[in-house]
C-alpha cells in the first residue's frame, strides 16, 4: 500500500551509492578553478588560424590581471603572433531565478560560467565560446548563434544589450554578465 | 526504513562538515561582517508586486481591489562552490506567509546537480520564472494559474543539469503529490487541481509523483521546453487501513485521481520583439469513481477527464529605436484559451462556464531591468457568456 515508503527506501540507497561515489571523486568531479587549457580552445584556434598554430601562451599582461578571474594569451606560431585569446569566468544567476542582479561576488560562487574569446591580430573578436556552464539558469547564452553577435567587436563601437546584442528572456543576468565582460576585456586587451 | 536512511544522512552530514571546515576563518563573523569583508557567502534578494484590479461593467458600479499581492525575500547561502542553499520566503496578500522554495543543491559532476527540499514543479514558464519583471500583464496568465497551478511547489528530490554540447537542460524530480481527498474531495471542474497543492506544509504522502522538464536552447534567442508531471493524487483514506481489507482499499482507491500533465513552452526574443507561448494538456484517470465518491448533497462532483489550454503572447519594445534610452515600453497582447472540461466522464455534463477565452492587452513599462510599471485590460468570456467581462489592472513590480 505505502508505495512512497518502498520507493523512498530505494531512492535512499541510490543516493547513498551516489554520495559514496562522489566522495571518492571529490576533486575530479566539478572543477571549481578556471580551466585555462580547454580542449575546445585548441580546436577552435586550429579551425580559425590553421594547423600551423603551435602555442597558446600566457600573455604578460602585468598588473591588469590582478584580482581578475581570467587571463590573456597569445595565439602564435613559433615566431609570429596570429591572434589573442582571453579565458575567464563570469559569475552568473542565483539558483532561485535569473533576473536578479549578481548577488555574490567572491571566490565561492556556485553560479558561474567559463568562456573564451579568440581575437585576430588587430584585437577584434573572431569567436566567443562558453565551454563550462555552472549556473542554474540562463544557459541560452551558450547558443552558438547568439554568441556570433560578438564577432567583429573591437572595443570602439557600442556594445549594449537590447541594441547591438539581443536580450534573452529568462537569461538576463548571464546576458548582461557576458556582454559586460567581453566589453571590458576587449578594452583591456586593446590597451595592452 | 529508518535503518536505510541513517547512513545516507550520515554521509550527507559528513560531506557538509567536510566542506564547512575550509571556511573556518569566517566562522566567527556575523553576516554583515562577512558581506563587508568581501567574503559574502550569503546572498539576499527579493521581488514584490502591488496590484490594483478594477472590474468594468457598463452601467454598473463595481469595487476595485488594492492588494500587496506578494512580497518575497530571497536568501541563498554558498557553503562551497559545490553546495548551496536557496530559499524564498513569501508574504501573500500582505498577511499569508509561505515558503516558495527551500532546497539544497549539490554539484556532483559538471552536468549533474542533486537537489532536495521544497522545489518548484518545472511545469511551463511562469512556475519557474514568476518574478513580476519577467512577464507581461499585471496578473500571471490565467492558464498558468489554473492548469499549471502556479506557484506549484512540493517537497522532493532529484537531479538537474546542463548538457552543453547538446544545448539541453534537464530537470527530474520525485515529489510529493497533490491532496485529492482529505475530509472531502479537493479537485473539481471549476478550479481543477489547484486546491490540491500542499506547498510543503505538513504535506502527507502515500505514492510518489514524478516531474521533469527538458529544455533546448541551441538556436539563437529561442528556448523550447517540454515538461511533464505524472502520478496519483494523495488520499488521507490510505492512512490506518489494513493492507488486506478489500473494502477499505476499494474505498480509498475511489478517492484517487491519476494525473498525467504535459506542457510545451517556447520563448523567443529578437531585437525589439518578444514572443512566448505555452500549451498544456492534463489527462485525469479514475474521474468517474472520484466524482461519484466526492459527490455532495446527492450531486456528483464535476472534475473533467481532460483539461487543456494554451496561450500566445507578443510584445514589442517601442523605445528600442529611441537612442540611448535604457528603459523599455512594451505594448503586448496575449490570447488564452482554457477548458477544464475538455473531456468529461459519462456521468458528468460539460459545463460551458469552464471553457474560457481570455484576451489581455496592455503596456509594460520597464523603468530598468528590475523595476516595472504595468497596466492592462483583461477580457474574459466563457462559452456560457454572450459577451466579454472586462477588468482594468494596474501594478508595480520589482526584483533585486
Amino acid at each position: 500500500m505505502n508505495e512512497y515508503l518502498k520507493f523512498s527506501g530505494l531512492t535512499a540507497r541510490l543516493i547513498l551509492l551516489l554520495f559514496i561515489f562522489t566522495s571518492a571523486d571529490v576533486d575530479s568531479g566539478v572543477r571549481t578553478a578556471v580551466d585555462y587549457n580547454p580542449v575546445s580552445l585548441h580546436k577552435e584556434a586550429a579551425r580559425i588560424f590553421g594547423d600551423e598554430i603551435l602555442e597558446i601562451k600566457e600573455f604578460p599582461a602585468g598588473n591588469v590581471t590582478e584580482g581578475m578571474s581570467g587571463k590573456f594569451f597569445t595565439v602564435q606560431t613559433t615566431d609570429k603572433v596570429k591572434g589573442y585569446a582571453y579565458i575567464g569566468r563570469v559569475n552568473s544567476c542565483r539558483a532561485g531565478g535569473c533576473a536578479a542582479p549578481r548577488l555574490l561576488v567572491t571566490g565561492e560562487e556556485s553560479e558561474y560560467f567559463d568562456y573564451f574569446t579568440l581575437y585576430d591580430s588587430l584585437k577584434s573578436v573572431l569567436l566567443v565560446k562558453v565551454y563550462n556552464y555552472q549556473a542554474t539558469h540562463g544557459q541560452e547564452i551558450t547558443a552558438r548563434g547568439w554568441l556570433r553577435q560578438f564577432k567583429g567587436y573591437n572595443g570602439s563601437a557600442e556594445l549594449e544589450v537590447g541594441r547591438q546584442v539581443d536580450a534573452i528572456s529568462g537569461a538576463t543576468i548571464s546576458v548582461f554578465g557576458i556582454v559586460e565582460d567581453v566589453r571590458e576585456k576587449t578594452k583591456l586587451l586593446k590597451n595592452m | 526504513m529508518k535503518t536505510s536512511l541513517l547512513p545516507v544522512l550520515l554521509i550527507i552530514s559528513l560531506q557538509l562538515f567536510a566542506q564547512s571546515s575550509d571556511t573556518l576563518s569566517s566562522l566567527y563573523k556575523n553576516t554583515a561582517e562577512s558581506i563587508i569583508g568581501g567574503k559574502a557567502k550569503l546572498g539576499i534578494g527579493g521581488y514584490g508586486e502591488v496590484h490594483y484590479n478594477q472590474p468594468l461593467k457598463a452601467g454598473m458600479r463595481s469595487n476595485g481591489t488594492l492588494d500587496v499581492h506578494r512580497i518575497v525575500m530571497f536568501m541563498g547561502y554558498n557553503f562551497s562552490p559545490k553546495t548551496q542553499f536557496v530559499t524564498e520566503l513569501e508574504v501573500e496578500y500582505a498577511r499569508e506567509i509561505w515558503i516558495e522554495q527551500a532546497f539544497v543543491q549539490h554539484k556532483i559532476l559538471p552536468f549533474l546537480n542533486f537537489r532536495a527540499g521544497l522545489l518548484l514543479i518545472p511545469m511551463g514558464i511562469i512556475n519557474e520564472y514568476h518574478e513580476p519583471t519577467t512577464f507581461h500583464g499585471v496578473e500571471r496568465p490565467v492558464t498558468d494559474n489554473r492548469l499549471s497551478i502556479s506557484t506549484w511547489r512540493e517537497v522532493g528530490a532529484g537531479f538537474s543539469g546542463n548538457i552543453l554540447p547538446a544545448s539541453l537542460k534537464y530537470q527530474a524530480y520525485v515529489v510529493g503529490g497533490l491532496n485529492g481527498y482529505d475530509t472531502k474531495g479537493q479537485f473539481n471542474g471549476s478550479s481543477g487541481l489547484r486546491e490540491g497543492r500542499q506547498k510543503g506544509s505538513k504535506a502527507y504522502v502515500n505514492t510518489p509523483c514524478f516531474t521533469g522538464k527538458l529544455e533546448y536552447y541551441g538556436l539563437r534567442n529561442l528556448n523550447l521546453g517540454l515538461s511533464g508531471y505524472f502520478g496519483n493524487s494523495q488520499s488521507k483514506l490510505f492512512s490506518s487501513i489494513h493492507k488486506d481489507s478489500i473494502s477499505q482499499n476499494l474505498q480509498a482507491d475511489s478517492s484517487v485521481v491519476k494525473i498525467s500533465m504535459l506542457g510545451f513552452d517556447t520563448r523567443y526574443r529578437m531585437q525589439a520583439f518578444e514572443f512566448r507561448g505555452q500549451v498544456y494538456y492534463t489527462a485525469l484517470g479514475n474521474t468517474l469513481q472520484y466524482n461519484k465518491f466526492t459527490s455532495s448533497g446527492g450531486k456528483g462532483n464535476d472534475l473533467g477527464k481532460a483539461m487543456a489550454g494554451f496561450y500566445a503572447e507578443a510584445a514589442f519594445n517601442l523605445l528600442s529605436f529611441a537612442g540611448q534610452c535604457k528603459s523599455e515600453l512594451l505594448p503586448f497582447v496575449r490570447y488564452e484559451y482554457m477548458n477544464t472540461h475538455h473531456q468529461v466522464d459519462s456521468n458528468t455534463a460539460k459545463n460551458d462556464k469552464y471553457e474560457s477565452k481570455i484576451i489581455t492587452t496592455g503596456i509594460t513599462y520597464r523603468l530598468n531591468r528590475n523595476a516595472v510599471i504595468k497596466s492592462d485590460l483583461q477580457f474574459i468570456k466563457t462559452a456560457a457568456d454572450s459577451e466579454f467581462s472586462k477588468t482594468a489592472n494596474f501594478g508595480v513590480g520589482v526584483m533585486f
